[in-house]
């Protein structure tokens, strides 16, 4: 038997739930399951829908810009140890309590809010041929002759990846500069009393201790980065993935599909692919993370 | 805990394939309703007829790509002539900006939400064509509505028998120079050059003296073969026909002009966007694209402006057609009021209101009797009004490149992704044309399979 | 609690800067330096369009660029104003952003709290399920919102605009781990008092957890700001539009101008930097709250 204490507490809990939970069976459980489906039919929205059984998992995995696609969200999985180990040394850097730290603050912050389409011009035009970054390249003399950074087949996906570091940076600075707070300093203390030097204390203390940080973060960026969009989409523009799909990641050649060939049915059935592989890797990044004696979810 | 959470996992896991099931029922059921409410042809033409006798208080929503605020007085005006000449419709305009224009497009349709009239580029048009969504104008328009546009135009948009928009409005293609850059590399800045070989030497010249590249190759390549007569596609659109001696030649030709560096590989992934961008920096000498750019170089940087001359196009050959990007008009197929909807677009592209656009901003009309008008003649002294006058005698050569197929654009993308492919290196002019017509022919067979 | 962490924060950090002559100048020499050259690396390209709006009449594509304008001019931001109603674009913004941004910690300070604080039968399942939407796919998303918006009666209706976005599982998430590291005492004691369920939530926990609140109204802002195709979905009415795809409009083909995108730009991201600069601190503890837990 429950108490009135608990019972009222039940009802209480219900009350409350109820209309964050109606919101999100109508605008996230309901599309995700209507969505589903889908990918076992020829839906295009604004012609008869019919059912094809397997036939849009069958094309995919004989589709090679689709599998060139998946191969390249999978390389821009680089981005994420980069982006945490950058960003854990901006942390350090501005966790002091020196005189206008809060302005590097907000300015490391400043790409985060930046928005993409004018990001991507001012990076357009650095990456080109006769851009600013051959001209400081080549005055240093480490390039020869100039580098067309999008239009090389080996080197645009890397190019749009550097800006994806670029603007998430601040973000993940932030989550890092979090946890360095919240980090007893006596360790560290302690540790440059017994003559360790900063270098030392950083990757032997610090980073040890933001371990669970940089789970969470390493997430968040696998997550983003292997549905990377918008970067691609609007460094690649007018013609997504160029050159010859190249840079082509799955989540702009889902859009691609859907949006543009009005092929959602497709779509639907790439993105499935695409979240089985996510969540094989949220699954093995868990694991590995687990094994260090962390937990995060409750 | 542990242990409940995986149970849970389980049994959610059996809920949500339980309700995918239920879910794929119940979208079966919605979309066959949707396609009742979507009539198929037969029945469009029964709803043109039924609505022989005007409707009272027609609503027509009518959708622009991204051409507010500039020429909102333009718009307004024309609605407000239309309405009063035609007292039982009203016009609801709504502008969006293009790069949204797919997505509002669709979920419109979905919701149920159609537009009647709507402003369209030919690929876009094409593949909702494709997809049996637009309405077929040589079903439901009258002759005298269609026979205003020049031939070219209007049959961009067709497949088989039937055609799926009237075309608005459109943007010629002129060559512009950098006469101060032609200067520099001792050229007379009046003597623009007048084929592709004077291109070339001009730009050869312009490169050992500056240091600077000329122009960035954006021709529509499968255009320029069909110029040079390769049929690219058979009689029966079955069969893929590329590897021919023309195609070899012209491929060779212009990998050799990215190979003399001539052209920045920039070029090859940037296309005109970049042409006009370098251009505009003072870095590049030429730019072969539409006049209406040239507000953009008088925008940004008018000491480059001052200092452009514009000239005919060169040409490949000498009597060729010349692809343009066309702006249409389409009425789909959910719309409720086609009748009305045809009259509408119709009237906002006919002469009248073609001409009057072309007098607010620098487009060439799309119909016969508006590019007759002596304002396509007079040259004034600017660049603008110079590219008017050259541009508007190549329309009645003017169209849209399309092979008129369903999804074509899968056939042109598997040209380009090779052709690209090779321009940066990846692969010789012989390899190129054997990958390409491997992966156009596939692309062609499964559109046949899947349309006929 | 936070209060208490704050004053932590602030024992610690005196500790670490006690005065030693010698660190005292040196460590600013080498920190100042590495800020200042880190600062530009991620200020570049927003300095540059910062520098490219205040031109005037100039070639902004000119190379090597001019850095520097000279004169500095206005004449880029008036010119945008009179191009289009800014200030009205401003306003639907304001107004879509703040109604998002309430609504959605409304709905998920009030899921959150009983995910977090009370067992009841259903949760675990709750819990699951938010889980894997993360995972899942969402290709027909915006279409299945628009259908859903539109039953609802509410298309071209800002109320349209905000509610596909008013929850968010993340926020949840991220609150609900705040609601956890608060120590039952709180509770314990706020009963014995004779508090009702709700005061105790709204009068003793919420204030508990502003850190988390500001990490989540940083984020919502951020979202709600700069969402530029789902307003154009929903809304008809082109003075509806907020900012974002109002700014669209700047680079039409037939007006495309590079120094009003640019002062364009830099009028829509200074609100967000204002925000920023407002719940920086909080926003800091907040995530340390949000992953400790």
């Amino acid at each position: 038997m429950l108490s009135k204490l608990n019972r009222n507490r039940l009802r209480f809990a219900y009350l409350m739930i109820i209309p964050g939970f109606m919101l999100m069976a109508v605008f996230v459980f309901y599309p995700i399951l209507y969505g589903l489906p889908l990918a076992f039919t020829n839906y295009s929205v604004v012609d008869e829908m019919k059912w094809v059984g397997w036939k849009n998992f069958d094309r995919a995995f004989k589709d090679p810009i689709f599998i060139k696609s998946i191969w390249n969200s999978l390389i821009y999985l680089i981005v994420v140890p980069i982006i945490q180990l950058i960003s854990i040394l901006m942390a350090i850097l501005v966790n002091n309590r020196l005189r206008g730290v809060q302005f590097f603050r907000v300015a490391y912050f400043v790409p985060v809010v930046t928005s993409m389409v004018a990001a991507a011009i001012a990076w357009r035009w650095m990456f080109q041929g006769n851009g600013i970054l051959n001209y400081l390249l080549q005055s240093a003399g480490l390039i020869g002759k100039p580098i067309s950074y999008l239009a090389e087949a080996d080197v645009a996906l890397f190019a749009i990846m550097c800006v994806t570091v670029w603007k998430g940076l601040g973000y993940y600075m932030m989550i890092y500069l979090a946890g360095l707070q919240s980090i007893p300093s006596e360790m560290q203390e302690a540790a440059r009393i017994d003559g360790a030097g900063r270098a030392k204390v950083i990757w032997y203390i610090t980073i040890p201790l933001l371990k669970p940080f940089v789970l969470l973060c390493s997430l968040i960026s696998m997550m983003s980065a292997i549905r990377v969009f918008d970067e691609v989409y609007v460094m690649t523009a007018p013609l997504p993935g160029a050159p010859f799909n190249a840079t082509m990641t799955s989540a702009v050649y889902t859009y691609e599909k859907a949006f543009r060939d009005f092929d959602f049915g497709y779509a639907a059935a790439l993105g499935l692919i695409v979240s089985l592989i996510v969540m094989v890797i949220s699954i093995i990044m868990f694991k590995y993370g687990r094994k260090g004696g962390m937990s995060y979810y409750g | 805990m542990a242990r409940r959470s995986r149970l849970t996992a389980v049994l959610l896991a059996v809920v949500m394939m339980m309700t995918m099931v239920l879910a794929a029922c119940g979208s079966n059921n919605e979309s066959s309703s949707a396609s009742n409410s979507a009539p198929p042809t037969g029945s469009a033409q029964q709803s043109g007829e039924k609505s022989e006798a005007p409707k009272e208080n027609v609503q027509i929503d009518f959708w622009t790509l991204s051409l507010s605020p500039n020429f909102d007085d333009y718009i307004n005006g024309r609605i407000k002539k239309f309405e009063s000449e035609n007292p039982n419709i009203k016009v609801k305009w709504t502008d969006i900006p293009y790069n949204s224009a797919e997505n509002k497009l669709l979920t419109s349709i979905a919701g149920g939400n159609t537009p009647d009239v709507v402003n369209l580029n030919t690929v876009l048009a094409l593949t909702l064509a494709s997809k049996n969504a637009l309405v077929d104008l040589n079903a439901e328009a009258t002759e005298e509505q269609r026979s205003i546009y020049f031939e070219k135009m209007y049959n961009s948009t067709a497949l088989g028998n039937s055609a799926y928009a009237f075309p608005w409005y459109l943007t010629g293609a002129v060559f512009m120079y950098n006469k101060k850059i032609y200067e520099e590399a001792g050229l007379d800045p009046n003597t623009p050059p007048k084929n592709w070989d004077e291109v070339v030497q001009q730009a050869k010249t312009i490169k050992e003296k500056t240091g600077k590249y000329s122009f960035v190759y954006t021709n529509h390549i499968l255009a320029d073969l069909r110029e040079l007569g390769v049929p690219i596609l058979n009689e029966d659109k079955t069969k893929v026909m590329i590897n021919t001696p023309e195609v070899l030649k012209h491929a060779k030709w212009v990998k050799s002009l990215y190979d003399q560096e001539l052209i920045p590989k920039d070029g090859v992934t940037g296309k005109y966007t970049y042409n006009i961008d370098q251009f505009q920096a003072g870095q590049m000498a030429m730019l072969m694209t539409g006049p209406q750019f040239l507000n953009r170089v008088k925008e940004n940087a008018p000491d480059v402006y001052k200092n452009t001359g514009v000239a005919e196009l060169p040409r490949l050959t000498q009597d060729g057609d010349i692809v343009t990007a066309l702006m249409n008009v389409v009425i789909p197929k959910l719309s409720d009021s086609h009748k009305e909807a045809i009259a509408f677009a119709n009237y906002i592209t006919n002469d009248e209101s073609q001409l009057e656009f072309a007098k607010v901003v620098n487009i060439l009309p799309s119909t016969k009797q508006a590019a007759k008008d002596p304002f396509f003649t007079t040259e004034a002294d600017d660049p603008e009004s110079k590219a008017k006058v050259i541009t508007a005698k190549q329309l009645d050569r003017a169209y849209d490149f399309t092979f008129g197929l369903n999804r074509e654009n899968d056939i042109i993308k598997a040209f380009n992704d090779e052709w690209d492919k090779m321009l940066l290196g990846q692969q010789t002019p012989e390899e190129m044309i054997k990958a390409a017509e491997k992966s156009m022919q596939e692309k062609l067979d499964a559109i046949n399979a899947e349309f006929k | 609690m936070a209060e208490v962490q704050a004053a932590f924060l602030e024992t610690k950090s005196r500790r670490i800067t006690k005065p030693r002559s010698f660190k005292r100048i040196v460590k600013p020499l080498i920190l100042y330096p590495l800020m200042i050259i880190t600062a530009l690396l991620c200020l570049g390209p927003f300095l540059w369009l910062l520098s490219t709006s205040l031109k005037t009449n100039a070639n902004v594509f000119a190379f090597p660029p001019q850095f520097i304008p000279r004169p500095i001019s206005f004449n880029n931001y008036i010119k945008v104003f009179e191009f289009m109603p800014l200030w009205h674009h401003i306003y639907n913004t304001v107004l879509i952003s703040g109604m998002g941004v309430a609504l959605n910690l409304i709905t998920c300070l009030l899921m959150a709290y009983p995910l977090a604080r009370i067992q009841f039968p259903g949760r675990n399942t709750i819990f699951v399920a938010m889980i894997s939407t993360l995972i899942l796919p969402n290709a027909a998303g915006m279409i299945v919102h628009f259908v859903t918006i539109q039953k609802f009666g509410l298309y071209n209706t800002y109320l349209g605009v905000v509610l596909p976005a008013a929850v968010s599982v993340f926020n949840v998430f991220l609150l609900r781990q705040a609601f956890i590291t608060i120590p039952n005492e709180m509770e314990q004691s706020a009963r014995i008092d004779g508090a009702g369920e709700f005061r105790i939530f709204w009068n003793i926990m919420v204030p508990m957890v502003r850190p988390a609140i500001a990490t989540v109204v940083i984020f919502d802002f951020l979202n709600f700001w700069n969402s530029f195709i789902w307003p154009v979905v929903v809304l008809s009415d082109k003075e509806k539009y907020p900012l974002a795809p109002a700014l669209q409009y700047l680079q039409s083909d037939f007006s495309f101008n590079f120094p009003y995108i640019a002062a364009g730009t830099i009028i829509s991201i200074i609100p967000i930097i204002i925000v920023f600069l407002f719940l920086q601190k909080q926003f800091i503890n907040g995530m340390v709250g949000a992953v400790k837990g």
